[in-house]
C-alpha cells in the first residue's frame, strides 16, 4: 500500500488500490452531458478506480460518448434533461449513501454548489465550501495543496481558519502527518500596512494550533521559501516548512488561482481541483484541464471520500454506507 | 535600436549600448555582506557596466569576500554599520548624483521598505514608486513585465494607475512601446463581489478614455487567456487586443505578484529580475532564492532604468 501520496500518478494508484480492497468509489455526475467529463469519467471506470452514474440528457450523453470513443455500458444513466434537476438527483443519490461523491458536468458551478448546500439533503458541513488546487510542480518532491484559488474571494480571519481545517483534510487523505501548513507572506515579518500579515501570525497561527491536531503551521512564508528554501535558508529563518509546505494557504482568491496558473502555464504542472466542506468530495473539471488534471481530480474525490469513510469524519456516521 | 527585445540577452546587450553611449553606472551595494549579490556585482563590473561602491559594515564584507574568495579589490567601501544609515547615505549620494542606483544587499526586504518609506529617508514623497519584474520564460515568446511583487500593499485604483504608469514608462525603456497590459484576476468577468475585477474593468474604461496612455488594456483577465490566445478563444474572449499577447501583467495583490516571481524564479527557472522605479533613485531587490545571475539581471534592469 502507497502510503504517502507524494505525485499525480500515486493519486491514481491510491485510488486503485482503495477500488482493489474493497472500497471503490462510486461518483455521481451532475449535468453529465459533458464530452469532456464523460471522456475523463470513462478514463477512471476503465482503469477501475470508480463506478460512476451519469445523471443528465441521455440522447446527448449517448452521442458524446461516441464521439469520444467512451464506453458508458457499465455506468448507470439517470436520464433528466433539466440541468438544475439533473443536480438536484445527483447530490440526492449522495446523500441517500448511493454515491460517495459528486462531480459537476454542464451547468454554472454555483447552480451546483447551491444544491449540495440544500438543507434537505443534509450534506452541509460546518465549515464554508473552498476549494483547493493540488499541484504536482515538476520539481517539487511532494504534492502541493494550494489553496483557495475558487471558491472564498476575500478570506477573513474566520473563513481562512476554516479554509485550513478544510485543506487538512486533503492533506491527510494523502497519508501527511504531520501536515505542514504555510500562510503565505510576502516578506517573512508582519507588515502593520498588511492587516493580514498580523492577523495570520497573531491570530490564526495559535486557533489553529490550539483547536486543530497534527499540524504544523507558521504564517508570512513567501512562496518560494516555501517550496525551494535549502538547509541554510532553514537555519536563516528557523523554520520546518523552508522547502516542505504540504498546504500552502494564499490570502486572496487571485493569489492562488494566479500563481498556480503561472506553474501550470510555464513548466506544464499537473493540476487536480477539489471543493471540500460539505460530507462529500465534489469535483470540478474545466476543458483546459489535461487529460491527467481531469483523471487525478477524479481520483483525490476518491481518497478523499476514503478517508472521510474510514475516518469517521462526519458525525452523522456517513462512513457506514449502503 | 528598434529591434525587439526577446530575452535577457537583448537586454544585456541594450545595457552595452547605453554604457557605450553615456558612461559606465555608479552603483552602491547598501549591505554588501550578501554574497549572491556581490558576486552578482563583481559580474556587472567585470563586464565593464557599473562602477560599485560598497556601504556597509566593512569588516563582515571583508569576511564574506574572502571566505567565498570574491575578487573586491579596488572597489570603495564606506564603513556604516547601522543600515538604515547605510541606505539613508546612499539616497543622499543618488539625490546629488553621485551615484545612479541602489543595489539592496543583506537587508530584510521588509525592512529595508520601512526604512526607505520613512519621513527620514523619503525616498518616494509622492508614493509613486513601484517594483517591476521581468521574466523570460521557455513557453512564452517575449519577455513579461510584472508589478508590484515587493512594494506596494493594499492596491487601490489609484495606486494600480500608478503601477500601471510606471511598468509602462519603464517597458518603453526596453524599446517595449505601446504596451500590452493585462489586468489580472481569477476570472474574466466582472462580479461586484470580486473588487478586483471591479478595478480592472475601471482601468480598462480610463484605457479607452485615454485617461490612462500609451498601452492598450484589458482586465480582468484570468493569467492563461491573458498568455495564450487558445485558452482565450476557448473562454469566449476575441475581441481583445491583449488576451494572449501581454507584455504587461499588473497583479490585484502584492501576494499574488510576489508569488508569480518566486514560483517563475524557482520551479519555472526563468531569467528574471526587478528594479524599483519612481523613486529618487532605481532600487534592484532580489528574492532568497534568486540565482547570481537573476540578481546580475536585476542590475542591467536598473542601468536601463536610470534616466
Amino acid at each position: 500500500m502507497i502510503e504517502k501520496i507524494e505525485s499525480a500518478d500515486q493519486l491514481i494508484e491510491k485510488a486503485i488500490e482503495i477500488a482493489k480492497v474493497g472500497r471503490k468509489k462510486k461518483i455521481a455526475v451532475a449535468a453529465a452531458q459533458d464530452p469532456d467529463v464523460i471522456d475523463a469519467v470513462a478514463q477512471a471506470v476503465s482503469q477501475g478506480f470508480i463506478d460512476a452514474i451519469l445523471v443528465g440528457d441521455k440522447k446527448l450523453i449517448e452521442s458524446y460518448a461516441s464521439e469520444k470513443s467512451a464506453e458508458l455500458s457499465t455506468m448507470e444513466i439517470y436520464d433528466e434533461q433539466d440541468p438544475i434537476k439533473a443536480a438536484h438527483i445527483a447530490v440526492k443519490l449522495a446523500s441517500e449513501y448511493q454515491a460517495d461523491a459528486i462531480m459537476k458536468g454542464f451547468l454554472p458551478t454555483s447552480a451546483l454548489l447551491k444544491t449540495v448546500l440544500d438543507k434537505r439533503y443534509n450534506l452541509r458541513g460546518k465549515n464554508t465550501l473552498s476549494h483547493c488546487a493540488v499541484l504536482d510542480i515538476p520539481g517539487y518532491h511532494k504534492l502541493l495543496n494550494f489553496t483557495d484559488g475558487g471558491m472564498v474571494v476575500a478570506p477573513d480571519a474566520e473563513q481562512k481558519f476554516q479554509i485550513i481545517e478544510n485543506a487538512l483534510l486533503v492533506s491527510k487523505s494523502f497519508g501527511m502527518s504531520p501536515v505542514k501548513v504555510a500562510l503565505s507572506g510576502p516578506y517573512m515579518t508582519p507588515d502593520a500596512n498588511n492587516p493580514h500579515t498580523v492577523y495570520d501570525k497573531e491570530v490564526i497561527v495559535p486557533r489553529v494550533q490550539k483547536e486543530l491536531k497534527d499540524v504544523h503551521i507558521e504564517a508570512n512564508i513567501s512562496f518560494d521559501l516555501a517550496t525551494v528554501g535549502n538547509s541554510s535558508l532553514k537555519k536563516k529563518y528557523n523554520s520546518e516548512l523552508i522547502g516542505d509546505t504540504d498546504i500552502f494557504v494564499s490570502n486572496s482568491i487571485e493569489e492562488c488561482n494566479i500563481v498556480a496558473k503561472s506553474l501550470i502555464q510555464s513548466i506544464g504542472t499537473v493540476f487536480a481541483g477539489v471543493i471540500v466542506g460539505a460530507k462529500v468530495p465534489v469535483s470540478l473539471v474545466s476543458r483546459s484541464d489535461t487529460v491527467k488534471n481531469k483523471k487525478a481530480a477524479i481520483a483525490i474525490s476518491c481518497l478523499l471520500a476514503d478517508y472521510y469513510q474510514t475516518n469517521h469524519i462526519w458525525s452523522d456516521d456517513r462512513c457506514l454506507k449502503k | 535600436m528598434s529591434q525587439k527585445v526577446k530575452s535577457f540577452s537583448d537586454i544585456e546587450k541594450l545595457v552595452f549600448e547605453k554604457v557605450k553611449s553615456n558612461r559606465i553606472y555608479r552603483a552602491a551595494l547598501v549591505a554588501p555582506s550578501d554574497v549572491q549579490t556581490l558576486e552578482a556585482v563583481v559580474l556587472a563590473k567585470d563586464h565593464g557596466i557599473i562602477e560599485p561602491f560598497f556601504i556597509g559594515d566593512e569588516k563582515l564584507l571583508i569576511e564574506k569576500a574572502t571566505k567565498y574568495d570574491i575578487d573586491i579589490d579596488g572597489i570603495e567601501v564606506l564603513d556604516i554599520n547601522e543600515p538604515k544609515l547605510a541606505l539613508e547615505t546612499a539616497l543622499k549620494m543618488g539625490e546629488l548624483g553621485e551615484i545612479d542606483f541602489i543595489i539592496k544587499g543583506k537587508i530584510e526586504t521588509r525592512q529595508f521598505l520601512d526604512f526607505l518609506y520613512s519621513d527620514e529617508l523619503n525616498f518616494s514623497p509622492k508614493k509613486s514608486a513601484s517594483h517591476v519584474a521581468v521574466y523570460k520564460i521557455d513557453s512564452y515568446p517575449k519577455p513579461l513585465f510584472l508589478t508590484d511583487s515587493f512594494v506596494n500593499t493594499q492596491l487601490d485604483l489609484k495606486k494600480k494607475m500608478m503601477l500601471i504608469q510606471n511598468a509602462v514608462k519603464f517597458a518603453a525603456k526596453l524599446s517595449v512601446n505601446n504596451p500590452k497590459t493585462a489586468i489580472l484576476g481569477a476570472v474574466e468577468v466582472v462580479y461586484p463581489q470580486m473588487a478586483a475585477t471591479v478595478d480592472a474593468a475601471v482601468l480598462s474604461k480610463m484605457n479607452e478614455r485615454r485617461q490612462i496612455k500609451n498601452c492598450q488594456l484589458d482586465g480582468p483577465l484570468s493569467l492563461d487567456i491573458a498568455l495564450d490566445s487558445y485558452a482565450a478563444e476557448a473562454k469566449g474572449i476575441t475581441d481583445s487586443a491583449v488576451a494572449g499577447d501581454a507584455d504587461i501583467l499588473v497583479a490585484p495583490d502584492i501576494e499574488t505578484a510576489n508569488g508569480v516571481y518566486k514560483a517563475m524564479s524557482t520551479f519555472a527557472q526563468a531569467e528574471i529580475g526587478g528594479v524599483i522605479v519612481g523613486g529618487i533613485v532605481p532600487i534592484t531587490i532580489n528574492a532568497d532564492c534568486d540565482s547570481i545571475e537573476n540578481r546580475y539581471n536585476s542590475i542591467l534592469l536598473a542601468i536601463l532604468a536610470v534616466s
